[in-house]
């Protein structure tokens, strides 16, 4: 992975860590189920991104920008969301998102200083950003499930087998 | 016996895996619903070096506006900045708002977003837009210019039709409202004589729990009276407004209605459309600003005001515009229907 190779098949079971991630995070940011849905259609989109990619191998063994955020789960993740609740118009602070996603991967380590680090990762998320839209090809409006979801729901209401409530079944 | 299905899926996914290891072509391909995907060639994302920058032509409400030539194609693009100007929150929320409508918006009369630049080592954005020659209110300035009954009729036709797109598409159905910002500024023309709406930096999606406008919604001149009257829901009858205020402003070659605070332009308003009563403003005491505003008694002039303008067609498309309940204000499909663009001068087509 580290030399620019790319993993091609896009397996079949996501990455439940990042979605785990994304649902644990959303919670404690106190996320509308909107946002968290538009932040993993997010990464589910730039993965296929990577994977749609021709790839690029530099001869002296650098990596670019994007295949750098790839490998970058945290990073990735935490962009993901931040976008998400722009695109969604739900604002939270970098520092708010830095921090939770800061204590999701630490659980047991202090609370994030305001020191040189929390900088780096604040800039870094700015750039990541950044990287991230153009990745999406700036297409930030997604069609989330819930709508479908619910006609389906709506539809199997109307089967009696379906119906719990004994006394509606009559 | 095996079922007939399972031969069938045995050798396709045989070939699947074979295709993926042969092409790049992802197995799965990102799914983008039809309605979202963009219908235009949004060409994305391409270098800043293919711009060749000519000379600022604009302040806009986030970003400076550039004259830039295509050095591709040798067409003039308007390129817009967006100012990383607190770039420690990253994208700008206005921004991504206004890429998100511009992007799904396509419709001869509205600008169209061509593509998004990035540029790396600043890390600017610019947003690619046609190079539009004029704005209404520059050419209703300008001395020379005299706008003949023709083109102000077939101007304003393609503002409705423009308008009327806008109000039913899924983007402004779905959120609400996007309340573009209606102004004669914001009304571009290219030299075809096409003229487009612009400029969506204060284009506001509201959800139904979050209806917190900020007062700058629509430029104070061309806002509809129940805003300064606090009220709190937002239809598209308030664009209808800043329509009916563009359309006086056409015969008249200035504003209408040029407020220079809230109060004097709620003053200008009344002045002009008569005082608020049940009748032709019902529930407008239930609005939360009404109590504090002292309202002067008159009667509703706008006939008068602009009978010496245009013909008689023109002027009762006016008067059903400028009208103080937003729920009697005509919609664009029916200003669309109205006898003023079927009498003589008919509108023509625009290149002419």
């Amino acid at each position: 992975m580290s030399n620019g190779t790319l993993q091609k098949d896009i397996p079949l079971i996501p990455n439940m860590s990042a979605i785990q991630f994304l649902r644990q995070t959303s919670s404690m940011l106190d996320l509308p189920i909107r946002t968290t849905a538009t932040a993993i259609v997010y990464f589910h989109r730039f993965n296929a991104f990577i994977g749609s990619r021709e790839k690029v191998v530099n001869v002296d063994g650098s990596i670019n920008a994007e295949d750098a955020l790839y490998n970058n789960e945290e990073l990735l993740t935490t962009t993901c969301l931040q976008l998400a609740c722009k695109a969604t118009e739900v604002p939270r602070k970098v520092r708010d998102l830095v921090n939770v996603g800061y204590r999701y991967y630490h659980p047991n380590g202090t609370t994030l200083d305001i020191d040189e680090s929390y900088f780096r990762m604040r800039a870094s998320l700015v750039t990541s950003e950044l990287l991230l839209v153009r990745a999406l090809g700036f297409d930030l409006e997604v069609e989330l499930p819930f709508a479908y979801c619910l006609n389906v729901l709506r539809g199997l209401g109307s089967i009696r087998y379906f119906i719990t409530d004994d006394t509606k079944k009559q | 016996m095996r079922p007939a299905y399972q031969e069938d899926t045995q050798p396709s996914k045989k070939k699947r895996v074979e295709d993926s290891d042969t092409a790049d072509t992802p197995y799965i391909k990102p799914y983008v619903p039809q309605i979202l995907r963009s219908p235009r060639d949004f060409t994305g994302t391409s270098k800043i070096t293919d711009y060749e920058f000519l000379n600022k032509i604009g302040q806009g409400t986030f970003g400076e506006v550039h004259k830039a030539r295509d050095k591709r194609t040798d067409n003039l693009k308007a390129l817009k900045r967006i100012m990383m100007h607190n770039e420690k929150e990253g994208l700008p929320l206005n921004a991504i708002r206004e890429i998100k409508i511009l992007k799904q918006l396509r419709h001869k009369n509205i600008i169209q977003l061509i593509e998004i630049v990035v540029e790396r080592e600043k890390r600017d954005v610019y947003l690619v837009f046609p190079y539009m020659d004029h704005d209404l209110e520059g050419l209703m300035n300008n001395p020379e210019v005299r706008l003949t009954k023709t083109q102000t009729k077939t101007y304003f036709k393609q503002l409705l039709e423009g308008t009327e797109y806008l109000h039913h598409h899924p983007v402004y159905v779905r959120n609400n409202n996007v309340s573009s910002s209606f102004a004669a500024a914001n009304l571009l023309i290219n030299n075809c004589g096409i003229l487009k709406i612009g400029d969506f930096g204060l284009a506001r999606t509201v959800n139904e729990d979050a209806l917190e406008y900020t007062n700058g919604v629509v430029t104070r001149w061309y806002r509809p009276p129940e805003l300064f009257l606090g009220a709190k829901k937002y239809t598209s009858s308030i664009d209808m407004w800043g329509v009916g205020c563009i359309f006086g402003e056409l015969f008249k070659s200035k504003a209408i209605l040029p407020g220079h605070d809230d109060i004097d332009q709620l003053k200008k308003i009344f002045q002009l459309c008569g005082s608020p009563t049940k009748f032709n403003m019902p529930h407008w005491d239930s609005l939360p600003h009404s109590k504090t505003i002292k309202v002067e008694v008159g009667p509703r002039q706008v006939r008068e005001t602009f009978q010496r303008f245009e013909g008689e067609e023109a002027i009762d498309l006016l008067d059903r515009l400028l009208v103080l309940d937003p729920a009697r204000r005509l919609a664009a499909s029916e200003a669309l229907d109205h006898d003023y663009f079927y009498t003589e001068p008919l509108p023509i087509k625009p290149s002419e």
